[in-house]
């Protein structure tokens, strides 16, 4: 559709020919129906417009202060009523402005996200009501649920994104909270979060998947962190490279879906992987004991450890020998190999540290060597900040003395300078070679 | 292209349900449950500048206490179990008498005399119990008053909750009774 200062313009145009002869009146008609001239809204309308929510406001401050005001005097199933009555209203009134009207489309959504806030509010008002106590992850949790079942349902974008934030705060809590509660909804997010992979197609969103994934990894550090911290890293990061979802259906070529997550899986997994080694460059990590206690694990959580297991090794094996694939992915879960078997075999720390140095070393420069290749920008700033930040995590984990210190620094500011300003460069020109 | 309006109503009817659940358990134990009076020690004085809500403590907090009682020994860790309370023999008074915790259990007893009752509790990190009715929020007119009658019943040693009691062993907080006074929320 075109502008609408545009089609303001013509509509007046085009009101003035039609009123000289110009043009017939069928002629006007069809245009009027082209460019939609009834959902034109002109400036008094616009006015009105504010009025109408202006009042509307104003209107439901008074009504918030009023039962505010009135609060304690009502009994209990009055005030449950009374907020489910909120919930329904806010709801309501947003899907009808969004999807049954023309000009208000903006604040019917932004009332639905109230809506998705208010659950919250209201949820912690019963409790509050009834003097329940309780921790506040239990409340993000289903808070969580609730919106996202919402926003998957109407396809609201930002109203799942807001669903997946508060679910993920939930889980955080759930994971830290020193009481050991039991919760469904945090016990099974290994598999949910799975499962609400399916959102992303659904909605053709990548915002969505990245915060899936990263609700993905956080439950896989929940079951692996006991048993081996190093692997909390490595197995996530195999698996997204694994990540497929460009298989074609049939023979007729249609494809899983319209919009592939891949690129985005695969960076993911750079980025996890780059973490994971950066964080094991430091010698003190590793000389944190890992724990071997035997851990109470559900059954289901043994099977899932398992699959996912599985899973990272059927991704490094069949991308190591299966898969006729470029050098560089084979470099990539060659280092990831080096860094499980150092994980997971007791050497000295000493001598894992320089192992794992050495493999992040490889690691940055593969993705400024992949970055020069294919004209990639991300991949070339990555490694190259990737690289800075070892070599200056290493001249102040060792205690070097300040003059080195200086020296690291200027040196890693040259290098960023001089090479980023050459890469640009050569960017430019492969672009003047593509397009002459 | 416009959503049809199941697309709409079915979530909503999906957070109604969470709420309703939230507020159902609750709610029918407010109604249906049994009355039991717990003394209280001491109401945390620190708490009540802050905002509007309350600590509350029990004698049966503190495991020392819990240990003392009939199967008290095998409470460790992160435990589940279930207090048994008598009620006071004199049950018309004003100020109403406190029951009195006589055993623990650790699972749920089934047709207890009516005179007793069961409340679940949880040990955590194996030093305190907590049995959900550690909290109680005072609504900001009745704060003044509130406060100056905690201080009075801290001084006394005469502080008490009224709660109600589901078959699940669940307990909600009613009330508080300060000396003579009670003060519903």
């Amino acid at each position: 559709m075109a502008r609408k200062e545009f089609r303001r313009q013509l509509k007046k145009e085009v009101e003035q020919w039609q009123q000289e002869g110009f043009i017939s009146e069928e002629l006007y008609q069809q245009i009027a129906d082209r460019y939609e001239f009834q959902n034109l809204t002109t400036s008094s309308q616009v006015f009105s417009t504010i009025l109408y929510c202006l009042g509307g406001i104003l209107i439901g401050i008074a009504v918030i202060t009023f039962v505010a005001a009135n609060w304690q005097y009502l009994n209990r199933i009055q005030r449950v009523l009374l907020l489910i009555t909120w919930l329904i209203t806010i709801n309501s009134l947003g899907f009808h402005l969004w999807q049954r009207t023309n000009n208000y489309r903006r604040l019917g959504q932004g009332l639905l996200l109230i809506g998705g806030i208010s659950l919250g509010a209201v949820i912690a008002l019963i409790a509050q009501t009834f003097n329940l106590s309780g921790e506040p992850f239990g409340l993000f949790l289903i808070w969580g649920i609730g919106v996202i079942a919402m926003g998957a349902s109407l396809q609201f974008q930002t109203l799942t994104m807001l669903g997946l934030i508060l679910l993920g705060i939930g889980y955080s809590g759930y994971r830290f909270n020193w009481r050991q509660e039991f919760n469904l909804i945090g016990l099974s997010m290994p598999v949910l979060s799975i499962l609400l992979l399916s959102l992303s197609y659904w909605l053709e969103s990548k915002a969505v998947f990245v915060l899936v994934v990263l609700l993905w990894i956080e439950s896989i550090f929940e079951l692996l962190s006991q048993i081996n911290r190093p692997l909390c890293w490595i197995v996530p990061a195999l698996i997204l490279w694994g990540y497929n979802d460009t298989l074609k259906l049939d023979r007729l070529g249609s494809y899983l879906s319209a919009k592939t997550m891949q690129p985005i899986a695969r960076f993911l997994s750079l980025l996890v992987g780059a973490i994971g080694l950066y964080r094991y460059s430091f010698w003190f990590v590793w000389n944190q004991e890992i724990s071997t206690e035997s851990i109470d694990y559900w059954y289901y959580e043994e099977l899932y450890f398992g699959l996912m297991l599985g899973i990272a090794i059927y991704v490094l094996v069949s991308q190591l020998f299966l898969v006729r694939n470029d050098i560089m992915t084979k470099i990539y879960l060659g280092i990831m190999t080096i860094f499980t078997a150092f994980a997971l075999l007791n050497f000295d720390p000493l001598f894992n540290v320089f192992i794992v140095n050495c493999l992040l070393a490889i690691f940055s420069i593969g993705l400024i060597r992949l970055g020069i290749e294919k004209g990639e920008r991300r991949n070339f700033w990555f490694g190259i900040i990737l690289l800075c930040l070892q070599i200056i995590s290493r001249t102040f984990e060792y205690d070097a003395g300040l003059l080195l210190k200086a020296f690291t620094f200027a040196l890693c500011g040259i290098a960023i300078l001089s090479l980023g300003i050459w890469f640009e460069r050569y960017l430019q020109n492969l672009s003047r070679e593509v397009n002459p | 292209m416009k959503l049809s309006y199941w697309r709409f109503l079915i979530p909503l009817a999906f957070q109604i349900t969470i709420v309703a659940s939230v507020a159902l358990v609750p709610l029918s134990i407010v109604l249906t449950g049994k009355t039991v009076i717990l003394r209280t020690t001491a109401f945390d004085p620190y708490e009540l500048l802050r905002g509007y809500s309350q600590v509350l403590n029990y004698e049966f907090n503190l495991l020392e206490n819990l240990k003392k009682l009939p199967g008290g020994k095998e409470l460790e860790g992160n435990r589940e179990f279930y207090l048994i309370f008598v009620a006071p023999k004199n049950t018309n008074s004003v100020p109403p008498l406190p029951w009195q915790p006589i055993e623990i259990v650790y699972t749920l007893p089934q047709n207890l005399p009516p005179d007793r009752v069961a409340i679940k509790g949880k040990l955590i990190g194996g030093y305190i119990a907590d049995y959900g009715i550690e909290k109680i929020y005072i609504p900001e007119t009745e704060r003044e008053q509130i406060n100056q009658a905690v201080n009075e019943a801290n001084r006394k040693q005469e502080g008490a909750v009224e709660v109600k009691v589901g078959r699940s062993g669940q307990a909600i907080l009613r009330s508080l009774w300060i000396g003579s006074s009670r003060y519903e929320f």
